[in-house]
């Protein structure tokens, strides 16, 4: 087993699924969450300037899902075969299209522009998402795109997680959408998991 | 017997013609579907999230370009020999969405004030990106990843006409080893007989 060593800032974040998927795999490795001064720092010294980063066995590799991809071979959650790991890789890019939809409307500098997108994530955009995908889950009998727990369930729960605490999806959330509270209920429910939910440090995002 | 392979995208290069080359490289035979904005608008409540890229392989729809290009790379050899290497080519794959994003987000945005805001962000952007691309295949010999042709290489290239046309200009003007990587993804034999004959596009160049 290489050792692992992932930097990024205090926060949950872009790390936060690779997080769950070493508490899902009972793997250690060192969590080192730095300071905004420490960014500073060693910001010159990452191949470009972004976080997290993943040491594996001292060799520095950045991009999050990348990594997740690799993380889910190595703990043998990226699906069984090419057509399978292919269904995890085409509904993570969803997951990903869609944060970056999201993303992009925090980014806006115009508050009451900023308010009105927002709405529309709230009241359309996602809502038309998360339909699509409750349908993808349910066709595919219970999980993203495995018959068992794969690294996309654990990029859908995390997202979700993101998406309540910023309060964007509220607690009728499970009733609507009830193939995706499974997933998530899958992946948090999971004991690994839960006993690092249990002891990780508190972050407001 | 092989599956049977329907691509339906653009009448452009763009996020499909990755996918094109890779089947092209891979000798594999595919029905290339292409559509203007209007035909688009009505086959898109049937496409699987109303996007496209979408491939059909026998009966069975996927979408995503990437996933799909991923997919293919493995199929016809230009994924990596193990974990390490297929870690370093999709971290490549990861820098160049990144990359073309931002052009997109600038390009797509309706609103004429932000967007003429983008073109000042830009302007760093295309150096930032491009001088990290070329510094990278500086330390990879020729290449993206580990000095040999990868699906890494042929993501990066393939759509770069549609990215050219639609900031009007060459941006790898001054990058010599991305030129360099240009030719040589485009001189592979199935690809270079695939662009002598593809089809003009209804955007000629993109």
């Amino acid at each position: 087993m290489p050792s692992y060593k992932l930097t990024y800032f205090p926060i949950r974040g872009r790390a936060e699924h690779l997080r769950v998927m070493f508490a899902y795999a009972k793997v250690q490795y060192e969590d080192n969450r730095i300071s905004q001064d420490e960014w500073k720092t060693i910001k010159p010294t990452t191949p470009f300037g972004q976080l997290p980063v993943l040491e594996i066995d001292g060799v520095p590799v950045e991009q999050s899902i990348s990594l997740a991809r690799y993380l889910a071979k190595q703990f043998n959650i990226d699906g069984k075969d090419d057509m399978e790991r292919l269904q995890a890789d085409v509904f993570v890019s969803h997951i990903e299209d869609s944060r970056a939809g999201f993303v992009g409307v925090l980014k806006e500098q115009d508050p009451e522009k900023k308010a009105k997108l927002l709405e529309t994530q709230k009241t359309e955009v996602l809502p038309a998402f998360f339909e699509k995908l409750d349908k993808r889950v349910a066709k595919n009998g219970g999980f993203s795109a495995g018959k068992s727990l794969l690294w996309s369930d654990i990029m859908l729960a995390t997202y979700l997680e993101a998406l309540v605490i910023k309060d964007i999806i509220g607690a009728d959330f499970d009733a609507k959408y009830p193939n995706l509270a499974k997933v998530k209920d899958a992946v948090f429910n999971n004991p690994s998991v839960k006993a690092y939910i249990d002891k990780r440090p508190h972050t407001d995002i | 017997m092989a599956p049977k392979y329907t691509l339906h995208y653009f009448d452009v290069t763009g996020l499909g013609e990755p996918i094109r080359f890779l089947l092209a490289y891979g000798n594999i035979e595919w029905e290339d579907i292409r559509y203007d904005d209007d035909e688009f608008e009505k086959v898109k409540s049937k496409m699987p999230f109303g996007q496209m890229p979408v491939l059909h392989v026998d009966d069975k729809i996927y979408a995503q370009s990437t996933a799909i290009s991923r997919y293919l790379a493995k199929q016809v050899g230009l994924s990596g020999k193990d974990d390490l290497e297929n870690l370093l080519i999709d971290q490549a794959v990861d820098l160049f969405h990144d990359f073309r994003q931002k052009i997109g987000d600038w390009f797509y945005d309706p609103i004429p004030a932000s967007k003429a805001a983008k073109v000042a962000q830009l302007k760093d952007h295309f150096p930032f990106y491009l001088n990290k691309f070329e510094q990278i295949v500086k330390e990879n010999n020729g290449f993206l990843v580990n000095g040999k042709l990868t699906w890494a290489d042929v993501f990066f290239v393939a759509p770069l006409n549609y990215f050219k046309y639609i900031n009007k200009r060459d941006f790898l003007e001054g990058y010599p080893l991305l030129q360099e990587l240009v030719k040589k993804v485009e001189s592979t034999p199935a690809i270079a007989s695939y662009i002598a004959k593809r089809p003009p596009g209804g955007r000629p160049g993109a």
